[in-house]
């Protein structure tokens, strides 16, 4: 019995011997505190950084024309500005009781460490803000990634989308947003109500999100629609206030990886969700009552979409119908009478024709800008597969086809409650 | 021949090894594959490529039953005459060891690019390699154990993957059902090269012998190929419906970036990848497990040895040498591709000719004796 067992362990042994040493994972240990997690990244065109001088951000490097991967002609496009936002390990309070007291985590801007660097690409970018940190960088974290406007125009988002989709450590739903102003800016915030600056760019998208407010268009979603054929990507577009805050302004306009153009206003993104068949609403309107000077606000929680595609003559011509569900939730007025089935109708209607006219306002928009976000190009190609493989083919010749394909809307509205009022 | 006490092999057992030798390492570039020759149509080049397996499957478990206590090295020469049939037998033994090789050098380069970048890929290979050696020393009884027991740890990753991701898909996605622009000649390139995938069924043709009824081993095959075919069917229809066709032919390995992409209700966990890859290995080392059994036996039958166990430690050096062969990624994927094609040849083409002979000859294998 006993040698028996013995010899099953004299066989084990070597085995074990040479499989061990192999599978401890010794190569790749990175002890945490080893690691420099950034946590934001922002992009700025060249010239934007070089007209205003940086703020109180620490001796930022001196950035010639040499980038760190020895390229002294870049090209494929100029040298771009680079503003990381890296966490500072012990700085960082984990839990909701600990920070206030000790350790100084209570000041946002001491929690992370804002650094700059400049490249051509970047891969080309990090390389040469490694050369300034002694721990490896590390992007498992990076939670909100800031372009500006300028650079959006100018360059597009291919060398971004790309190093994203490459790099196995980024995540898919790290929130891509674009800056009226210097990108750089909105690493520097330090919002008093969360102690990470990013966390709370973060949590600023994450909530509105929720709310019906913004439509889920992370990261991955904007590369899944950059090569849709039959659409057009979008992103938040915001802009710093009072440099604590952010302000959703709306939503940047792309042509592929190109931006073109913004939402004219706010409300503009509820439209857009309205339109791409966002269930849940979360902008309150103000509508003026028909016959009256005085206005109701209604605000929408349900919404309901369905496009489909006819055609005359061989061309196509969509058709959107949409309806809505929501409440009154402010009167200006005691003039208003919402005790009246009859008024609630004439609200209902008013409220249906403002929405008609934002969604034209909207369309004629992306029709100006040769841009289809709503993505009507993909009903064509999923519904009427003859016709998108005969007459339309690419997503260029769609956008050649969208501003003159005529669109109907028809808006249909209910108002349910008027809230904990009567009248 | 299996020795007749390792005739233990129920049904449950003998389903459980189709499945879990099935579902392996291809499930990660699945949806690519199927996206590029069909876009849109990807669920239906997958389909189409389940059901040619299945015809493979079905020829290989009818031989079994055939000649139930024989493996399918010692019935091809009763069949076609002793010496062709070795000749296809050690293409099969070729196959199937390559098939290992290529296997457990995918599962490295996935380990490398998205976990352990600074490990040597050999060294993964070869760990993962001599682990399936080491078990493949045992018996048919533990072997087709070992499956049924590994079975939840391979199905749970997928269907987690896809219950939680299909929120997120868009029917527009997969419409239209045959893709734009279809080309019959892309469809059915796309088609073989899923079928591809499923290659490892063949290992029915092990277990049969060892089966304690072999008559219930074409339901075992069927529900095997079902379970497994739903699943990789559902992988790709969630990929393609989260990401479109478009983009799920750009990812190297789609599901894994489903994986990425998913959240855990509540977002207790960001991200799936890493619980996924994690449970991931399991599914690669079972299928590792039975083309590597598979190769080991048809060599023990193939000279005629009792013991299969020689011949995994010999095999080791050579399986691992050809997972180091491909110089690349992008001709690893090549010579997968072509390999998986040529071996469509050996697990539903020689069958296919094995079954017309028999047909035409009236071979046939002893009665298994009752009970």
């Amino acid at each position: 019995m006993r040698t028996e067992a013995f010899r099953g362990l004299r066989r084990v042994i070597p085995c074990l011997l040479f499989i061990l040493p192999l599978v401890t994972g010794c190569w790749d240990r990175l002890e945490i505190e080893q690691r420099a997690t950034v946590l934001g990244l922002a992009i700025d065109t060249e010239s934007a950084v070089a007209e205003e001088a940086p703020r109180d951000v620490g001796k930022s490097p001196s950035i010639d024309a040499t980038t760190s991967s020895g390229m002294d002609v870049p090209y494929g496009g100029t040298l771009f500005r680079l503003t990381a936002q890296i966490a500072v390990p012990g700085r960082i309070p984990l839990g909701p009781g600990e920070g206030g007291g000790g350790g100084g985590g209570s000041r946002p801007q001491e929690a992370v460490w804002v650094l700059h660097s400049a490249g051509t690409t970047v891969n080309d970018a990090l390389q040469q803000l490694q050369q300034q940190v002694a721990d490896k960088l590390f992007l498992g974290h990076l939670r909100i990634l800031v372009v500006s406007e300028a650079f959006a125009r100018a360059r597009g988002m291919q060398v971004l989308t790309d190093f994203l989709v490459r790099h196995p450590e980024v995540r898919r739903t790290v929130w891509v947003v674009v800056s009226r102003g210097r990108a750089a800016d909105l690493m520097q915030t330090a919002p008093p109500l969360e102690r990470v600056p990013t966390l709370y760019l973060m949590s600023t998208l994450d909530h509105a999100k929720q709310m019906g407010k913004l439509s889920n268009d992370f990261f991955g979603m904007f590369a899944s629609k950059v090569v849709a054929p039959g659409r057009d990507p979008v992103l938040p577009y915001v802009e710093v206030m009072q440099r604590d805050n952010i302000n959703l302004t709306g939503l940047a306009f792309f042509q592929g990886d190109q931006m073109v153009g913004t939402t004219a206003r706010p409300f503009d993104i509820s439209t857009y969700m309205l339109l791409t068949g966002v269930r849940p609403g979360g902008y309150t309107m103000m509508v003026q009552v028909p016959g009256q000077a005085d206005t109701v606000m209604w605000q929408a929680y349900r919404r309901k979409q369905r496009v489909d595609v006819t055609f005359a003559n061989g061309r196509p011509h969509l058709s959107v119908q949409l309806h809505i569900d929501g409440n009154v939730t402010e009167k200006s007025s005691d003039r208003v009478n919402l005790d009246d089935a009859a008024v609630i109708r004439r609200i209902d209607e008013a409220v249906a024709a403002k929405t008609r006219a934002n969604i034209e306002a909207v369309l004629e928009r992306t029709r100006e800008l040769g841009t289809d976000p709503v993505g009507f190009g993909e009903y064509v190609r999923a519904k009427h597969r003859r016709y998108w493989d005969r007459a339309v083919k690419s997503k260029d010749r769609w956008r050649d086809l969208y501003p003159d394909i005529p669109v109907d809307v028809r808006v249909t509205v209910t108002t349910h409650r008027l809230g904990m009022k009567g009248r | 021949m299996e020795a007749p006490r390792f005739q233990t092999v129920t049904f449950l057992e003998a389903t459980a090894t189709v499945i879990s030798t099935i579902i392996g390492v291809g499930v990660l570039a699945l949806p690519r594959i199927a996206a590029e020759a069909g876009n849109s149509g990807a669920p239906l080049v997958t389909l189409l490529g389940i059901v040619l397996s299945t015809v493979g499957l079905v020829l290989v478990t009818a031989l079994g039953m055939r000649f139930p206590r024989q493996s399918p090295v010692e019935y091809s020469e009763r069949i076609i005459g002793r010496w062709p049939a070795r000749g296809v037998s050690l293409l099969l033994v070729a196959f199937f060891a390559t098939l290992t090789g290529l296997a457990a050098r995918e599962f490295a380069e996935v380990v490398v690019t998205s976990v352990l970048p600074r490990t040597p890929v050999e060294v993964t290979a070869i760990a993962m390699l001599a682990l399936t050696a080491w078990c493949c020393r045992a018996n048919l009884t533990t072997f087709a154990y070992a499956h049924l027991f590994y079975l939840p740890f391979v199905l749970a990753p997928g269907l987690v993957i896809v219950a939680l991701s299909l929120k997120n898909a868009a029917l527009l996605n997969l419409l239209p059902v045959v893709g734009n622009h279809p080309d019959a000649g892309a469809i059915a390139a796309g088609a073989l090269t899923v079928s591809a995938l499923f290659q490892g069924s063949f290992v029915v043709a092990m277990v049969i012998p060892g089966m304690r009824r072999p008559r219930r081993a074409m339901a075992a095959s069927l529900v095997g190929i079902c379970v497994a075919g739903g699943l990789y069917l559902a992988i790709v229809i969630a990929t393609v419906g989260v990401f479109g066709a478009a983009a799920t032919a750009e990812f190297l390995w789609p599901t894994l970036e489903l994986a990425k992409t998913t959240l855990l209700p509540g977002e207790v966990l960001e991200r799936l990848d890493a619980a996924f890859l994690m449970v991931w290995v399991t599914a690669v080392f079972t299928t590792l497990y039975s083309t590597y059994a598979l190769t080991a036996r048809a060599l023990r039958d193939l000279f005629r040895l009792g013991d299969h166990s020689l011949w995994v430690t010999f095999l080791l050096p050579y399986v691992f040498l050809i997972a180091l062969v491909p110089p690349d990624i992008v001709r690893l994927y090549q010579v997968i591709e072509w390999v998986g094609r040529f071996g469509l040849w050996i697990t539903i083409g020689y069958p296919c000719l094995l079954w017309l002979v028999c047909l035409l000859g009236g071979a046939r294998g002893d009665e298994p004796h009752a009970n």
